[in-house]
């Protein structure tokens, strides 16, 4: 009897949390407008990036590509750590580059390996790729200043996905 | 019980200016004035704008808060009266994105007309339905349309206070009484009056 | 002037109440015309006189008095968190489903919630859906491996620019519309048609290519049909950024139809 009543509790705590949330609201005009300014930039970067990545015709070169796409989301994510102090964009951008370097840049990579003699220039270009893959991933970590934003619990489950991703780069 | 809508004489200029100088100078009580001069009407157009009098309560005093931290960056001689409005929308913008469910109210505690005249009653009639559909527009309508009547501002002021063009603004008080007069036009006619032609 | 041209010009006045000359002659000539002026008049004195409740408390004397008589106890906006109470009428489902709780004695909630103190409750920066959008294309082009996947994830990347062009048009300034026109130019130009024209004769089969290219060129028709649409719904200053794009889209068509031959 006891159990029953516990789990009916719950059950109608849980509804009411789960009410409470309510479906994500969507964004007004003035949020679009706001997320626009704000990520206008970085947008214009990545349709150049689509353009080149377009261009690329072998696995190496969408890989370096990527790492482009990925740096360059990096940068932003930097500046979103040290000058907006924003968590939520930070956790953002981790998961865009995240996004970028596990489905874009890993497969091309590993294609690369597979298929380029490892003593050719671009076979050797591949291992340098790998290993500045994975410093780029560690990197990520060391530009996020102590405080706020490296506390917020959404910025450390990115980080966490993005050092996860390190193991494809071989290390 | 509404608010008293007849509008505060306007300072004159020089006045306001050294209330605003004495506040850049941490004089509290000249902050104090200008609260008294220009609350009501942040009040009143934050109302119409969230449709909801508790948030349209909570952001005046938020603005005036925020208005008070950052006077140290108003310009002197440039529109007080829209730099608060400014801020006042920037904290609207700012509110909704927290906000989880949309509160829509109808005007509470409409003053009653003093004589009781059919005229009087029908018009009182037909304000309700222009508050309704007002609170209907889309939010970027109904935002530009009630800073320009409310305050009587210029299309330009109105843009610099939305962070747009004069334009857009101008579009946007268009685009609210376009789709005002075709949902109101039958109820715009003055009591007795006839259809007659119209486009 | 027809009497539409008027009738919008009025409502596009500061006040219609006040016909400036160069609308009096017609309007003065015109019943419809005039009837509209009377009706938008009569509008704009309703509005003017739209009622407002009374402020649920009275914020606005207390603020006053603080200032008045204890001007150091005014906590700026950027130093004041917001108070238990605001906290609790904004959560009030889960506040009543937590307290419906407790008082049945599940004290996980009790040491859970935080009862008695202030919350400095933060406003989250919603993620941006076209930015996600932009680079999940860019990861589409990363995995393409061959021609054809390379047009369709370009052809995707040009509508989801031609949409937010759209989605913009209405409270973007001219210089960031022109932004995404420039885009969408690259996209198609730089991107789609370049690639078709890159692409070998063993890409793929002659009636495979002539599908591909068809149908990417019907989107592109139809992409410039949605955005010459989309014009009369936004602020003139938009108009010829949108049918820039709408132009952009009817030329790569024609491009790519030309192509599929």
């Amino acid at each position: 009897m006891v159990r029953v009543l516990l789990l009916l509790i719950s059950f109608a705590t849980l509804a009411a949390w789960a009410g409470a949330q309510g479906p994500t609201p969507p964004l007004t005009a003035a949020d679009k407008m706001k997320l626009f300014k704000s990520n206008r930039t970085l947008i214009e970067n990545l349709v150049n990036h689509g353009i080149d990545l377009s261009a690329a015709d072998k696995p190496l070169t969408r890989a370096e590509e990527c790492r482009k796409t990925a740096v360059t989301l990096g940068n932003y994510l930097e500046r979103a750590a040290k000058e907006d102090r924003n968590p939520d964009r930070v956790a953002e951008l981790a998961d865009l580059m995240g996004n970028v370097v596990r489905d874009g840049l890993a497969p091309n990579l590993d294609e690369a390996e597979r298929t380029t003699p490892a003593e050719s220039p671009d076979g050797k270009r591949v291992k340098e790729l790998q290993t500045i893959v994975a410093n780029d991933l560690d990197n990520v970590r060391s530009t996020i200043p102590a405080g706020k934003v490296a506390d917020s619990p959404k910025v450390k489950a990115a980080l966490a996905a993005l050092t996860d991703l390190k193991s494809k780069f071989g290390k | 019980m509404t608010l008293d809508t007849d509008p505060p004489l306007p300072p004159e200029p020089s006045e306001e200016a050294d209330w605003i100088r004495a506040a850049q100078d941490g004089d509290r009580s000249a902050f104090a004035r200008l609260v008294e001069r220009y609350w009501d009407r942040l009040y009143r157009w934050l109302y119409h704008v969230t449709r909801d009098r508790h948030t349209a309560e909570d952001l005046t005093q938020e603005t005036f808060l925020k208005a008070l931290a950052a006077l140290k960056s108003f310009r002197p001689g440039s529109n007080f009266r829209a730099w608060v409005f400014r801020i006042g929308h920037n904290n609207f913008v700012n509110q909704k994105r927290s906000e989880r469910r949309t509160k829509h109210q109808l005007p509470e505690d409409t003053a009653a007309p003093a004589i009781g005249t059919e005229a009087a009653i029908e018009n009182r009639e037909t304000l309700e339905l222009v508050a309704k559909a007002v609170a209907d527009l889309p939010e970027d309508f109904r935002v530009a349309l009630t800073l320009r009547v409310e305050e009587e501002l210029s299309f330009r002021e109105v843009a610099k206070i939305l962070n747009t063009t004069e334009e857009t603004a101008r579009w946007r008080v268009f685009k609210a009484r376009q789709k005002l007069m075709k949902v109101l036009s039958p109820e715009l006619l003055p009591p007795g009056a006839t259809t007659g032609e119209m486009t | 002037m027809n009497c539409q041209t008027v009738q919008n010009k009025i409502l596009t006045l500061p006040d219609p109440r006040h016909i400036p000359d160069s609308l009096r002659e017609h309007v003065g000539s015109c019943g419809a015309c005039r009837t509209w002026a009377e009706l938008a008049g009569r509008l704009e004195g309703f509005l003017e006189r739209l009622p407002t409740p009374a402020a649920p408390s009275d914020k606005k004397a207390a603020l006053i008095a603080r200032l008045q008589r204890h001007p150091e106890t005014v906590e700026l906006a950027a130093e004041q968190p917001r108070s238990f109470r605001e906290f609790l009428r904004q959560n009030a489902t889960l506040v009543g489903g937590l307290a419906a709780a407790i008082m049945v004695a599940i004290g996980v909630w009790a040491t859970l919630g935080k009862n008695g103190t202030k919350q400095d409750v933060e406003v989250a920066t919603p993620k941006d859906p076209f930015l996600e959008k932009m680079v999940q294309r860019d990861v589409a082009l990363a995995k393409a491996t061959t021609y054809g996947q390379k047009l369709e994830a370009l052809g995707g990347l040009a509508d989801d620019l031609s949409a937010e062009a759209r989605g913009l048009a209405r409270i973007a300034n001219p210089d960031e519309l022109r932004d995404v026109a420039r885009w969408f130019d690259r996209i198609v130009k730089d991107g789609m048609i370049r690639q078709a024209e890159k692409m070998p004769g063993n890409a793929m089969t002659p009636a495979e290519r002539k599908a591909q290219l068809t149908e990417l060129a019907r989107k592109l028709g139809e992409t410039a049909d949605e955005v010459k649409k989309a014009t009369g719904e936004v602020p003139p200053d938009a108009k010829p950024i949108l049918e820039r794009i709408a132009d952009t889209a009817r030329f790569g068509q024609k491009k790519l139809q030309d192509m599929a031959g």
